[in-house]
């Protein structure tokens, strides 16, 4: 059907003319209570980490960048990963942990195709914003930034700084309203492992996408945790 | 006159099926359990309610204009929309786009929609693999069923039936453990993703400022769907739009509590557009097909309008008593429970489904679960009076029903009459169910299967459940209820 009619179909159902301006709104997004500041008084890395925890994934406060490379090596040390991979750019030098990598085999996003992160067991990931109230991480997709990096190996780690913290998945979504002109391809708001509870009621975890969420913060100065 | 959908069929052999009844009615308890401690902890559960229904009813009003604008944002990212006003139209934009592409093979993750359509057969026909990636559906796919739940699809199979039917699928020495089961249909869906020519998802909500399609999961395999083949197709009501991306905050809150009690899926994803410059996932091409196939039959219908604010949680499948005894097969529609009643005789006013909205209690518990207050019962009665008025209701059922609705036209008498039926019906229940009714009950049964009335009635746990859904301090509770609960204490004793 021609997308016209369609739409004209649906203006003569409502019984009046095909609108030319925008709707006059009133009741926009969340109630006011919840916009409150007050409403979310709590320290946002603490919540983040007990909500994760909640959902099956794992929160590790670190003091500083240095602390996350020593906890981020011990965590790889325990896994003995056969392959790791990372976002691609400049990511892992940027984080400085190219030592940290350096006993495994590792790639980056870009080195290779998509197939090429089918046989990862480990990636490895920053993030664009953390929703503490959900213990929730968000993605978004860019060349170096794959979709598919958070989504096919079996464990992810994502590092967190506090300053990408926020309250409550509002925040984010207004953020994200400002960008123009279009919004990133794929935005992932990630709350803990793959689940289902398909067979008999039993919860399984790591059915499609991965079985283990780790989620390193460290401050950044930026903000306060 | 026998019943159009076979509803009263169905219902007997669901009756019949021990762990079917068993699995509803568990899997029914527990997620209404779950919804209502999430409920509580996010707290203020009537104003997200009201302001879900007041941003739905908005949208709904100015359809139009929101999906106008939905298109060309969507055209704006780079993405195609097609718009089909039936079923048939829709799957020919799917066919056709899988034609263009010389497709072999889809993968799809769970939609209703995309059962409404019945794409999978089309795309059968056409000679195209079909692979179902819901944990869920992928288990009803291989056993060649249809989902008995919106939300958790094969709630109806065994753990044993589920090994039997991967085993058939090519899986070796798999035992009966979830971790086993699960694992072999991560390893072969995993193949099946990254050699498909098409995934096909559906679209929980639209966002018309920005051309956005919303999915909210839990697996990870929409994501893969959405971004592993060349081309994604969405399928979507053409209902399912919100106005920003603010107004997504509010159903974030709304839809996984309602529906399974998550304070969030563990997926949410945004999809806007297909991939971008230098991108090396993500589809080469976005197709939205936008379908209406009778809903906008709804629209400027003072009765039936709100039907489209549905935001298919499943809450009031998991809350209706009558759901809870049958089961979702035997409502024989794409959409079952109580919007199923509602919603499948609305989309096709035919004789098919009007016994649908029979298949009910009229009790309200689903508009009290609605996480957009649709007013689901007022809806029943009035498709019942609208199907009494066109005189096609025989004799025999008019005089049942009103027996039924005088009865359940007063609280006392509704209690009174299921008091006596409870009693009656003790030598006639048979596997749960009443083979014949006794008293106002009987002619109902002549023609439709009467669920047996639970050993406490629905009436006496009432109350219970008004507290469940508002909280203890509802003050829904009312004398008569505790008559009710002390009334039922002695009849069991009895
Ligand atoms: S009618 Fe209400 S409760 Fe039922 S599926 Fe739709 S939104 Fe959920």
């Amino acid at each position: 059907m021609r997308e016209a009619d369609f739409l004209r179909r649906i203006s003569e159902r409502l019984g009046r003319p095909q609108p030319t301006v925008p709707p006059h709104r009133m009741e926009i997004g969340a109630p006011d209570f919840w916009r409150n500041p007050a409403a979310h008084a709590y320290a946002p890395a603490e919540r983040f980490a007990r909500e994760l925890e909640q959902v099956g994934g794992m929160a590790v406060s670190c003091s500083s960048l240095a602390d996350l490379r020593t906890k981020l090596h011990d965590l790889l040390a325990q896994w003995q990963p056969r392959r790791i991979g990372t976002w691609g750019g400049n990511f892992v030098q940027e984080m400085g942990l190219n030592s940290v990598l350096a006993p495994y085999e590792w790639i980056r996003w870009g080195d290779g195709g998509t197939d090429a992160f089918a046989h990862v067991d480990v990636a490895i990931t920053g993030c664009a914003f953390a929703v503490a109230g959900t213990g929730t991480i968000v993605m978004e997709s860019s060349p170096e930034r794959g979709r598919s990096v958070a989504v096919l190996p079996p464990v992810h780690v994502v590092l967190l700084r506090t300053s990408q913290l926020r309250h409550r998945m509002g925040e984010v979504l207004e953020e994200l309203a400002q960008r123009k002109p279009v919004l990133p391809a794929s935005i992932h708001f990630i709350t803990g492992p793959s689940r289902s509870s398909d067979i008999e009621n039993d919860q399984t975890i790591g059915v499609h996408g991965p079985a283990a969420v780790y989620v390193l913060i460290w401050p950044d100065g930026a903000g306060q945790p | 006159m026998t019943a159009q959908s076979g509803i009263s069929e169905r219902a007997q052999s669901a009756l019949e099926d021990d762990f079917l009844r068993q699995a509803v009615r568990f899997t029914a308890d527990r997620l209404r359990g779950k919804k209502q401690v999430s409920t509580e902890q996010l707290g203020n559960w009537e104003s997200w309610r009201e302001r879900g229904q007041a941003i739905r009813a908005h949208t709904i009003a100015n359809l139009d204009s929101y999906l106008a604008q939905f298109a060309d944002r969507v055209r704006q990212a780079g993405g195609h929309v097609h718009f089909a006003s039936d079923a048939a139209e829709a799957v020919e934009v799917v066919l056709s786009i899988a034609r263009g592409k010389g497709a072999r093979s889809v993968v799809k993750s769970k939609s209703m929609v995309s059962e409404e359509v019945h794409i999978n057969h089309h795309l059968q026909n056409a000679g195209i693999e079909v692979v179902e990636t819901d944990l869920g559906e992928y288990i009803v796919q291989l056993a060649n069923e249809t989902p008995s739940h919106i939300i958790i699809p094969a709630i109806h199979k065994t753990r044993a039936q589920i090994r039997d039917l991967f085993t058939a699928a090519g899986g070796e020495q798999l035992t009966t453990d979830t971790k086993t089961l699960a694992g072999f249909a991560r390893q072969r869906l995993r193949q099946k993703f990254l050699a498909a020519d098409i995934g096909i998802t559906g679209c929980n909500f639209g966002i018309a400022e920005t051309g956005t399609v919303v999915l909210f999961t839990n697996e990870g395999n929409a994501d893969m769907v959405a971004n592993l083949p060349k081309t994604h197709i969405v399928l979507m009501g053409m209902e399912r739009l919100l106005p920003t991306l603010e107004d997504l905050e509010v159903f974030a809150n709304l839809l996984p509590r309602s529906a399974t009690g998550q304070p969030l899926t563990a997926y949410l994803s945004m999809i806007t557009g297909p991939r971008r410059r230098g991108d090396l996932d993500g589809p080469e091409e976005l197709h939205v097909v936008v379908l209406d196939n009778g809903r906008s039959r709804q629209l400027g219908d003072p009765h039936f309008q709100a039907v489209l604010h549905c935001i298919r949680c499943g809450a009031c499948l998991n809350v209706c008593p009558v759901y809870r005894q049958i089961g979702g097969h035997a409502y024989g529609s794409v959409y079952p429970g109580p919007i199923g009643a509602v919603l499948t005789p609305l989309l096709q006013q035919d004789e098919t489904y009007a016994d649908l909205p029979y298949a009910s209690s009229l009790c309200g518990a689903c508009a009290e679960a609605c996480p957009v207050k649709i007013p689901l019962h007022d809806m029943l009665v009035r498709l019942r009076q609208r199907r009494a008025a066109t005189g096609r209701t025989p004799a025999l059922e008019k005089s049942a029903f009103h027996a039924y609705r005088v009865a359940f036209a007063n609280h006392r008498r509704y209690r009174l009459a299921f008091g006596t039926a409870r009693v009656l019906q003790r030598p006639l229940v048979q596997d749960g169910g009443i083979a014949n009714g006794v008293g106002p009950l009987s002619a109902w049964t002549a023609t439709r299967y009467a669920p047996a009335v639970a050993p406490r009635s629905f009436r006496a746990r009432w109350g219970e459940l008004r507290q469940t859904l508002h909280g203890p301090s509802g003050g829904s509770r009312t004398s008569e209820d505790g008559d009710a609960r002390r009334q039922e204490e002695g009849t069991r004793d009895a």
